[in-house]
């Protein structure tokens, strides 16, 4: 073989990984489906919304769960997507921005609570301010991570964060809500920061809940893509608001009651 | 084109070369074509990325050096007792921590070696410590060693060995005399390679080390941080940084190479 065929196969490999990157176009199929995003910690209760959306219907669902930022990009990168619902009111406005949304609102309010484990409770820590004993082993998650970025906005609002730090209580930034929900459940720390709903989630016990007004609203939106299922997306959303209730269930309040 | 000589291309080479290119060095020119002077200038002017390379440099020499000695024991193990149930357990244990999802891997140390069980260690037992990323890191870049040191092992001529033990050398003898001076190259790619797969552990570092920037963050949390706080610029230029280290560890390793190279028994 020469150097031509040699040359002739490399292009061909290339174009049929061009093919790959651009050639997507969302087959219509007999079976309507929709492609549902949405973070990770929703998952138990759109499990259930979805399955009887399912039913109710006769549509296949299709969901991609994942950390809300990750998600995002995604989305914005034009991976097909119906519907996305954020963990982050933020993630729903910059797609707006982006010019990607049909339609978009908000959806459930969350609060950010003081969590504590078995031995946080022996140590006695009730509030905020136990959080400076000595000797108190402290979690809060990761700043880029929304739940961290709340948590640190309630303490500095609470005038604690510094001396957190410089006493060393603060001892570990985990990635996610549910890593820090983790460490709380085994014990291995004494008192976390999480969303409230993922410490029902997980049956564990807060003591404080921080106002929006220290930690920022905490609102989960959702949004309608542009050029996907708008229709069944928006059915799907309409649905979606009234089965609130399975979201409740765990921990969040449906926007507007707040 | 026409004054070159034609040389017959094998199918191989059609296959390996475009592949290589697209899916291994492309990307990696596409990140540092993405490099841009402001990321670069906000990156290294962040104090917490500086400790993020010294951590994630100590805690990856501590774990590949202690990777690759418990390699070294496994190695006499795979020469000499190989029929021991050691062994065996050991043989069929070594890939586990490549295969586990990797915050499984951080929290199953955060229980083993967490309070619970290692609370007479510290407040939070062997957790959230520099020693913790270098644990973590081990845990997932033993097995790589392991494997080299292995492959390693079994190139030795038995021949070689036999004569030290009719010289009167016990196997553990002959193993330090004369396996490990003459498998000093699969020992350094042990070292590398448990280095390198080190430097990009991040999940089960978060989980068991602490990530707390300025303490126990390492360069693989910080990278995706940035990605997820939406720095990309300073994300490109910490990974930048990554392949710059690996290649110059790489580089170092091909030097040694052809050092030993001349030296290096038939």
């Amino acid at each position: 073989m020469n150097r031509k065929v040699w040359l002739v196969l490399m292009l061909a490999v290339l174009m049929v990984f061009a093919g790959c990157i651009s050639g997507e176009k969302p087959e219509k199929k007999e079976q309507q489906e929709l492609r549902l995003y949405a973070g990770a910690g929703m998952k138990k209760a759109m499990d259930v919304v979805i399955k009887k959306f399912e039913e109710e219907k006769g549509v296949k669902v299709i969901p991609n769960y994942g950390p809300s930022g990750g998600l995002y990009a995604q989305i914005k990168q034009g991976q097909p997507c119906d519907i996305y619902f954020a963990a982050d009111w933020k993630y729903i406005k910059m797609l707006n921005e982006d010019g990607k949304l049909v339609e978009s609102k908000k959806f459930l309010s969350d609060y950010e609570v003081l969590v504590v484990s078995k031995t946080g409770e022996e140590k006695g820590i009730k509030s905020h301010n136990d959080l400076l004993k000595e000797g108190v082993v402290l979690v809060v998650a990761d700043p880029k991570a929304p739940v961290g970025a709340y948590a640190e906005n309630a303490l500095k609002n609470l005038g604690i964060w510094d001396k957190l730090i410089e006493n060393g209580n603060l001892k570990a930034r985990p990635a996610t809500a549910n890593q820090v929900a983790l460490m709380l459940k085994k014990d291995e720390v004494d008192a976390g920061i999480d969303y409230r709903s993922v410490a029902t989630m997980y049956g564990l016990k807060y003591v404080e809940v921080f106002p929006h007004n220290l930690t920022g609203e905490i609102v989960f939106g959702v949004g309608i893509i542009k050029g996907g299922n708008e229709e069944l997306a928006k059915e799907f959303m309409n649905f979606a608001f009234e089965n609130v209730q399975e979201f409740t269930k765990y921990g969040w309040d449906a926007y507007e009651k707040s | 084109m026409a004054g070159m000589p034609m040389r017959k291309v094998s199918l191989i080479e059609i296959l390996f070369v475009p592949f290589f290119f697209l899916l291994i060095f492309y990307p990696l020119v596409a990140l540092i074509y993405h490099l841009s002077w402001d990321g670069i200038k906000s990156t290294f002017s962040d104090y917490f990325f500086w400790i993020c390379v010294k951590n994630t440099i100590l805690a990856a020499i501590f774990a590949s050096l202690l990777g690759t000695a418990l390699a070294l024991g496994f190695g006499y193990y795979h020469m000499f007792n190989r029929r021991t149930i050691v062994y065996k357990i050991a043989d069929l244990l070594n890939d586990l921590p490549i295969a586990l999802p990797h915050t499984v891997a951080g929290f199953s140390l955060l229980l083993a070696f967490g309070r619970e069980a290692f609370g007479f260690a510290g407040e939070t037992g062997l957790a959230f410590t520099l020693l913790a990323v270098a644990i973590a890191m081990f845990f997932v870049s033993y097995p790589l060693a392991a494997r080299t040191i292995a492959s390693g092992v079994d190139e030795i001529e038995e021949e070689v060995i036999d004569v030290a033990r009719t010289l009167g050398d016990t196997p553990s003898m002959a193993y330090i005399r004369v396996v490990i001076p003459s498998i000093n190259e699969a020992i350094f790619s042990a070292i590398v390679l448990a280095f390198s797969r080190s430097l990009s552990e991040f999940a089960a570092v978060i989980m068991f080390g602490g990530n707390l920037p300025g303490s126990t963050q390492v360069l693989a949390s910080y990278v995706f941080s940035m990605v997820e706080t939406g720095e990309i610029e300073m994300a490109v230029t910490a990974s930048a940084f990554c392949i710059i280290l690996s290649l110059v560890i790489v580089l170092i390793l091909r030097w040694r190479k052809r050092d030993v190279g001349g030296l290096r028994p038939l």
